[in-house]
């Protein structure tokens, strides 16, 4: 019988708090459960009108928790009685800060967007709701936890892709998001009921070893990976199951656009590098290699093509797009695609440490970079009532701060220097080269080439057109202009040299010796 | 007639989740798509139930009352999105989910 029967039998089925084991280490998700709950409960009592008070209770959450993680230490084996369920290590704890300063970017865009969001309260809960979800994904080392944590995220996601309530493309993209991402769940699901069933675990790493080592004869058990890989890949926006993904963030409010593409994204990458990590550590067992080389090989052909359609696919079809909400979305499956190349070195032992720092790194920079240009898009729509990008035509001589702020943006979403999304790019590729990629690496290099075309256009609009008595304006406050200011002066600042500060903090985190 | 096994019950699992996505797939009609995940999921429990029983551990069991309980809570988001689709296409046919392409 499973371990947790007889611990529930124990003290007439009372829990003891001896059993619990480093529950603590959880606080952050808490807090944030809490909050949640809290701010519906005002939103209840206080009734309808706009208020900015839930924007405060949000941030003033989102701040303590920020403030939890960075002070609380790590913990294994988190949960009950020798079932452990999670791990807070310094690889989630680095994606939590990610997630959080994603959603504290967010709820302001969101309180500056001039957009209505229903009954002000709820979509602050669902913010929440989302972030305790990814938190959780952050740390969770087996399945049931994830899955529960998984679909938190994905349905305070469809809920907030339909914000733009008047807006029938608003509709559609919370409808295919809906109909989409279940489906892809329910094929995930399908496939975690086998791994569990042959497996006999719900262990992250007890799966991943009998996938990689065991003498698996049972096809059920390759089909049920398939199937979760399959239904992962769908939520992760990877080649060939990304097709869903511009729609939905073009017809989502664009502040919301920017959490899916960065928070969610995040989300799924410390899932995912987690059981690479696992997948990994199979293979440094030297007596394992006989069974374990081709299928590690297996896995590692898989996730090259994933990441080259990834990019591929996104860099192409962003070429002829003009709207620009619509050309990020594209960008952010791009970057996917990057960030997925990094990802298949945490399969080779030598390069695992460099992997992770570098996309630790990126995770930090695509937070400012993509934040900031769904940012501009925000103040666009807000302010010229279209995110087409010919509405940008000749603004860089009116207003000069903003576009030369976003110039800098979209110079570092492309990966050229002097700014940090090409120290980001390089440590990126770095390992990818130093195992021998060569040809991967190469085509990585080209899709940046491509992206330089796309990311060029507002350029274009914004500089090497006149100012028309057509061109309009966007009517920028201070706190506007701080935000967009704030997003940029990272990349410059880490661009130009303050790179090595930041990647031997996250080293230090991920508790790697240089 | 033999005693039922656990392959009996994977079959009609597999079987269900068949039927599911053949729902998903061909129905044009967003409630029966919806119909067609709840089936889905529902296929995923008897797998999960089928391997508790089989095998003597709890965690399947378990994981499926989690199932059960996402399941409501998937059902509720999806048909408020759906109604809120309606109000603006004034259809629950996918084929007019068509605004934005490309």
């Amino acid at each position: 019988m499973h371990a947790l029967l007889p611990l529930l039998a124990q003290d007439g089925g009372r829990l003891s708090a001896d059993q619990l084991q480093h529950v603590g280490a959880l606080l952050p998700e808490m807090v944030l459960c809490l909050a949640a709950v809290l701010v519906l409960v005002v939103d209840l009592v206080r009734g309808k009108g706009p208020s900015s008070l839930f924007a405060w209770l949000t941030l003033g959450a989102i701040v303590l928790t920020g403030a939890l993680v960075l002070t609380g230490g790590n913990a294994s084996g988190i949960g009950y009685g020798g079932f452990g369920a999670a791990d807070v290590d310094g690889l989630g704890r680095l994606f939590k800060l990610v997630f959080l300063g994603t959603a504290a970017l967010t709820v302001l865009f969101v309180g500056r967007s001039g957009e209505r969001y229903g009954r002000e309260g709820e979509f602050h809960v669902l913010v929440l709701g989302a972030l305790a979800g990814m938190c959780y994904l952050a740390s969770a080392t087996e399945l049931i936890g994830f899955y529960v944590a998984f679909e938190m995220v994905s349905y305070t996601g469809y809920l907030m892709a339909g914000y733009r309530l008047e807006s029938t493309k608003g509709a559609e993209a919370a409808g295919k998001y809906v109909i989409f991402g279940s489906v892809s769940s329910a094929v995930m699901l399908f496939g975690i009921t086998l791994l569990l069933g042959f497996t006999g675990s719900t262990q992250f790493a007890e799966i991943a070893r009998q996938l990689l080592d065991a003498p698996a004869d049972q096809p059920a058990l390759w089909v049920g990976a398939a199937f979760t890989f399959a239904g992962f890949a769908f939520k992760a926006a990877a080649f060939p199951f990304q097709f869903w993904c511009p729609d939905v963030y073009e017809g989502a409010p664009t502040p919301v656009a920017g959490f899916l593409a960065v928070a969610s994204k995040a989300a799924a990458f410390a899932v995912g590098l987690r059981v690479l990590s696992y997948a990994g550590d199979v293979g440094a067992h030297p007596q394992l290699a006989e069974l374990f080389a081709p299928r590690a090989a297996f896995l590692e052909k898989l996730l090259i093509v994933a990441s080259v359609g990834t990019m591929t696919w996104g860099n192409l079809a962003a070429l002829r797009q003009t709207n620009l909400q619509r050309m990020l979305a594209y960008s952010s499956i791009a970057h996917a695609g990057y960030l997925l190349m990094a990802s298949v070195m945490v399969l080779h032992g030598g390069v695992r440490g460099d992997a992770l720092t570098a996309i630790a790194f990126y995770f930090l920079i695509y937070l400012c970079m993509n934040l900031g240009a769904f940012w501009i898009v925000t103040l666009m729509r807000r302010d010229l009532g279209t995110t087409d990008v010919s509405a940008l035509s000749g603004l860089g001589w009116r207003q000069p701060l903003l576009a030369s702020c976003f110039v800098v943006i979209l110079i570092s979403l492309t990966g050229l220097p002097p700014t940090a999304g090409f120290v980001g790019k390089f440590q990126l590729f770095a390992p990818v080269v130093r195992e021998g990629f060569y040809v991967f690496a190469a085509i990585g290099l080209v899709n940046g080439a491509i992206s330089l075309f796309y990311y060029a256009k507002p350029l274009r609009e914004m500089f090497l057109k006149q100012p028309t008595d057509a061109t309009r304006t966007l009517r920028l406050a201070g706190p506007d202009l701080a935000l967009v200011v704030l997003l940029t002066v990272p990349l410059l600042v880490l661009g130009l040299g303050g790179w090595d500060v930041v990647t031997d903090a996250a080293r230090q985190a991920l508790a790697l010796a240089r | 007639m033999g005693a039922l096994t656990l392959t009996h019950f994977l079959v009609l699992g597999a079987l269900l989740f068949a039927t599911g996505v053949l729902a998903v797939t061909l129905r044009r009609n967003a409630i029966g798509v919806l119909i067609g995940i709840e089936l889905m999921l529902n296929a995923c429990n008897v797998n999960l139930v089928a391997f508790s029983r089989y095998t003597d551990r709890i965690d399947g069991v378990v994981y499926a009352i989690f199932v059960v309980m996402l399941a409501a809570a998937e059902a509720a988001v999806a048909l408020a999105v759906v109604l809120h689709v309606f109000h603006h296409a004034a259809s629950i046919s996918t084929d007019d989910y068509t605004e934005m392409k490309g």
